[in-house]
């Protein structure tokens, strides 16, 4: 007995010493006003003013910004999406948001293949933490819905997250758009600018489109379903959007009209339309892969601003009734009929 | 379940936590279930596998066990009315009997090991044999490649087993009744995946005796564990990259840096295994179970031979016992021995028996490691080099009688341990290049290129790249490095265990969150090196 209880002293010392050393090393992380996913301060000092939402992953935050929503629309909108954000993070959020805002209308973004991907949570999940508010919350995250397998990566990413942000501190490179921690400016208000472009050569335009995978990840739809009761039982609108990705990436694949389908039939379900921006009659105008795009399925920040810009034209058509549906292609095959790779 | 994952670590410590509350008599069952639950998370139809050899190498060393005692008994009951031919008639016939269960249990368990790991040059020498006909006949020839995963520690659990059932055959060791217990020796799940192959009656009265929880064995078992991580996820996995990428485009980096790359490579492989080691004898340790060493400093080896007898001890010794003095103690060999002497002198006399009996060994090591060309060339050019010593050693010690070297003398020690060091690393890098030629060929390269770099850069594949990891890194490994040097005079361990709890505690706490910044990242991409043998 004496052996166990002095084990179990030196377990709880080791625990606490490692706990102390752990929290002094990564809650600099959570700190840091300058990096763009740490942006509870900003949500905290918008409460009571958001009407307009938007909910995704890392399409939906290269993509929407929030600035020429508001101006367009006459709206206060926040993107909430983020980076491998999965959809028990997007549930969590939303509902925080829900809770101290007047919110009006929540679109979800659900581009390419955000519901058919099983989101690996250590990632995404030690991104989502510097979202919360306090040390419970995020405790209290990991405990309900992170992967144990996942804990040890987890920790790993926000120790490796946070020794960065010291290294930039240090190294006064805090500022500035440039710099791979820091882009962040409170009035982008969760959007995240991507500066890069997309380079093709033509060896992967040339390559024989294969199909993807579109079999819906059962969890992901719940919780899904499960943030549209949220906002129905509040007479929140509901609308899902699917944001451009790059004409490279759409003739990749073949089986376009899948997707379609699949998305068709969730929106009958749950009675939420779904406007598919890739099929945007004007696309080849006001998009290039070059340009208009940071990689294949991420826009550059000229590209969403001029997506956000139509996005804003087309909603305000929609929120007045107009018939839209001439403004769209009817399906994938017309579209890439148009494109220049055709 | 990976060995390097946190799901692991929960594992042992729910069966430590279970092992530990049950009653002492039934501590084993609780180690059969946990090791029967880890395999099967590994890939539930390599079980199979596992219980084919255990069943089988139960039910024939029951067997060899019955008529080895059966003739005791039976000579006992009538040594005044048998005869020296009567008793010499009857161990022919039980022999022939004994010989038959044990080569028929031999054939079925290598078999499968062979089945498995060679699968692939049985199927290039059929796709061979059949082009070759196909183009006789002006048919259209066919390609592809065929591979089968083996089961888990296929070759590591297989030995352990036979090793036990020659012990039976050689009556060292009585056979175990209870066949549970042998499922248990054949599948432990610390030692299932990689070793150490252990000794039956040494394993045994480490498993099935009694253990009570213990402080020390706790304490010293987990800092045991946390190194054997610290060296497999900071070192090996994150210098991993570096060599693999020097390897296999050795022709775009000077002569220099491949060389470099190549001790990056003895030192990935040591730091691989022997975490590995580290963190299961670290487990077994917390269990109060002593697992045999398998690692004693093998960089400060001496010669090849010495070196051997520190790097993957227990294979060695597994080798040694069943292979080497089974050859070299045969009648054949003797006669050998004997001719030899009366032609050549004693001193061939006694040189050739042995050296026979090491040129098997180590082709079956090399074959043991991998069927290829490469595997047996590694083999044969460390049994020639082993060999090669035993026959100059009269001639060296003339030599250095004769430049008056003193063996202790520091700096001939210093010499033979680098150049040691340097042979080893050259016999390693060549089957892990690819192929024989492509590892001769960057050896070569080594010597051929005398181009200097330009930049830090070429030299040192870390320079360019020089983070807080690498810093940590090398940090490990000079700790790694006078451990050792420490190791050679100290208990390194009961060092440790001298100073103040909290620095201990600190010192622990900041390796641990150093395992989780490097190594988690980096481990991602790799499993171990040995778990392919």
């Amino acid at each position: 007995m004496r052996n166990f209880k002095k084990v179990l002293l030196c377990v709880i010392l080791f625990v606490t010493v490692t706990a102390v050393l752990s929290t002094a090393l990564i809650e600099p992380f959570y700190h840091s006003e300058y990096m763009y996913f740490c942006d509870a301060k900003a949500r905290q000092e918008l409460a009571g003013t958001l009407d307009y939402l938007f909910v995704g992953a890392s399409n939906g935050y290269a993509a929407f910004v929030p600035s020429v929503a508001d101006e367009a629309m006459d709206v206060c909108s926040y993107n909430l999406s983020g980076g491998l954000l999965t959809w028990y993070g997007r549930k969590t959020i939303l509902e925080k948001e829900l809770s101290r805002n007047p919110v009006k209308t929540v679109v979800f973004e659900i581009s390419f293949n955000s519901l058919w991907r099983e989101y690996h949570s250590a990632w995404g999940d030690s991104v989502f933490l510097s979202r919360l508010d306090s040390p419970g919350e995020r405790l209290s995250f990991v405990l309900r819905h992170t992967s144990v397998k996942d804990w040890g990566e987890m920790y790993a990413n926000l120790l490796g997250n946070s020794i960065d942000y010291l290294k930039a501190v240090v190294q006064n490179k805090c500022f500035g758009k440039d710099l791979p921690l820091s882009n962040v400016d409170y009035s982008a208000k969760g959007f995240h600018a991507k500066y890069e472009s997309l380079q093709v050569t033509q060896d992967q335009i040339n390559q024989a489109p294969s199909n993807m995978d579109t079999y819906f990840v059962k969890k992901n739809v719940d919780d899904l379903y499960d943030m549209i009761n949220m906002c129905k039982e509040k007479n929140i609108e509901v609308l899902f959007a699917v944001v451009p990705i790059s004409d490279y990436l759409i003739h990749q694949f073949d089986n376009w009209y899948e997707m379609e389908e699949k998305l068709r039939v969730l929106s009958e379900d749950t009675g939420c339309p779904i406007i598919d921006f890739n099929l945007l009659k004007n696309r080849y105008s006001l998009f290039n892969d070059a340009g208009s795009f940071a990689d294949d399925v991420h826009m550059s920040k000229t590209g969403a601003e001029v997506f956000t810009a139509e996005y804003a034209k087309v909603m305000n058509k929609y929120n007045r009734g107009e018939d839209i549906s001439n403004l769209f292609y009817s399906d994938y095959a017309s579209m890439k009929a148009d494109s220049p790779y055709a | 379940m990976a060995i390097t994952s946190l799901v692991f670590l929960l594992f042992v410590f729910g069966v430590m936590l279970v092992y530990y509350i049950a009653p002492s008599k039934y501590q084993w069952i609780v180690l059969l279930a946990a090791s029967i639950f880890f395999y099967l998370s590994c890939g539930t139809w390599g079980i199979f596998f596992v219980l084919i050899t255990a069943t089988s190498v139960y039910f024939a060393a029951q067997k060899i066990g019955a008529i080895t005692e059966g003739q005791k008994a039976y000579f006992k009951e009538n040594k005044d009315t048998l005869s020296r031919d009567d008793k010499k008639i009857i161990k022919s016939k039980n022999t022939k009997k004994r010989r038959l269960i044990l080569i028929l249990t031999l054939i079925l368990n290598f078999g499968i090991l062979c089945a498995f790991k060679y699968v692939d040059v049985y199927w290039d020498l059929a796709l061979f044999s059949a082009n070759a006909v196909f183009k006789l006949l002006g048919l259209r020839t066919i390609n592809g490649n065929f591979s089968i995963i083996a089961p888990l520690g296929l070759s590591f659990y297989t030995f352990q087993a036979i090793g036990y059932l020659v012990d039976v055959y050689w009556d060292n060791c009585k056979p175990e009744k209870n066949y549970l217990k042998n499922l248990l020796f054949v599948s432990f799940f610390p030692q299932v995946t990689q070793g150490p192959i252990s000794d039956y009656s040494q394993l045994s009265a480490e498993l099935f005796s009694k253990h009570k929880f213990d402080y020390d064995h706790f304490t010293r078992g987990f800092q045991r564990m946390l190194w054997g991580f610290g060296k497999k996820m900071v070192i090996a996995d994150f210098i991993a990259p570096y060599v693999q990428n020097v390897f296999h485009n050795y022709g775009s980096y000077t002569g220099i840096s491949t060389l470099i790359g190549a001790f990056l490579y003895s030192l990935q492989i040591y730091t691989d295994f022997s975490g590995y080691m580290d963190i299961m004898c670290g487990v077994c340790e917390m269990f109060g179970i002593r697992l045999t060493e398998n690692f004693e400093r093998p960089y400060f080896s001496k010669s090849i031979a010495e070196y051997w007898r520190r790097w993957h001890i227990t294979l060695g010794a597994w080798f040694k016992k069943y292979i080497y003095y089974t050859i070299g103690m045969s009648g054949w060999s003797r006669k050998l021995g004997q001719k030899s002497k009366e032609k050549f002198g004693k001193f061939v006399g006694q040189t050739i028996p042995p050296s026979v009996a090491l040129v098997v060994v180590w082709l079956a090591t090399g074959v043991w490691h991998g069927a290829t060309g490469a595997y047996v060339a590694w083999g044969a050019v460390n049994g020639l080099f082993i060999i090669f010593s035993i026959w100059m050693e009269p001639n060296y010690t003339r030599l250095k009688n004769k430049l008056h070297i003193r063996e202790s003398n520091f700096w001939w020690r210093l010499f033979q341990v680098v150049r040691t060091f340097t042979l080893v690393t050259f016999i390693k890098v060549l089957p892990e290049v690819g192929t024989l030629r492509e590892g001769f060929g960057l050896i070569f390269h080594i010597f051929r290129d005398h181009t200097l770099p330009a930049t830090a850069a070429q030299l040192f594949p870390f320079a360019e790249s020089f983070t807080l990891k690498t810093f940590f890194v090398l940090l490990l490994s000079v700790l790694l490095f006078v451990h050792s040097l420490l190791e050679r005079k100290n208990d390194v361990r009961d060092l440790f265990g001298k100073l103040p709890l909290i620095v201990r505690i600190v010192m622990l706490s900041l390796l641990l969150i150093v395992i989780a910044y490097v190594g988690i990242p980096a481990s991602n991409e790799g499993g171990f090196l040995y778990a392919k043998f």
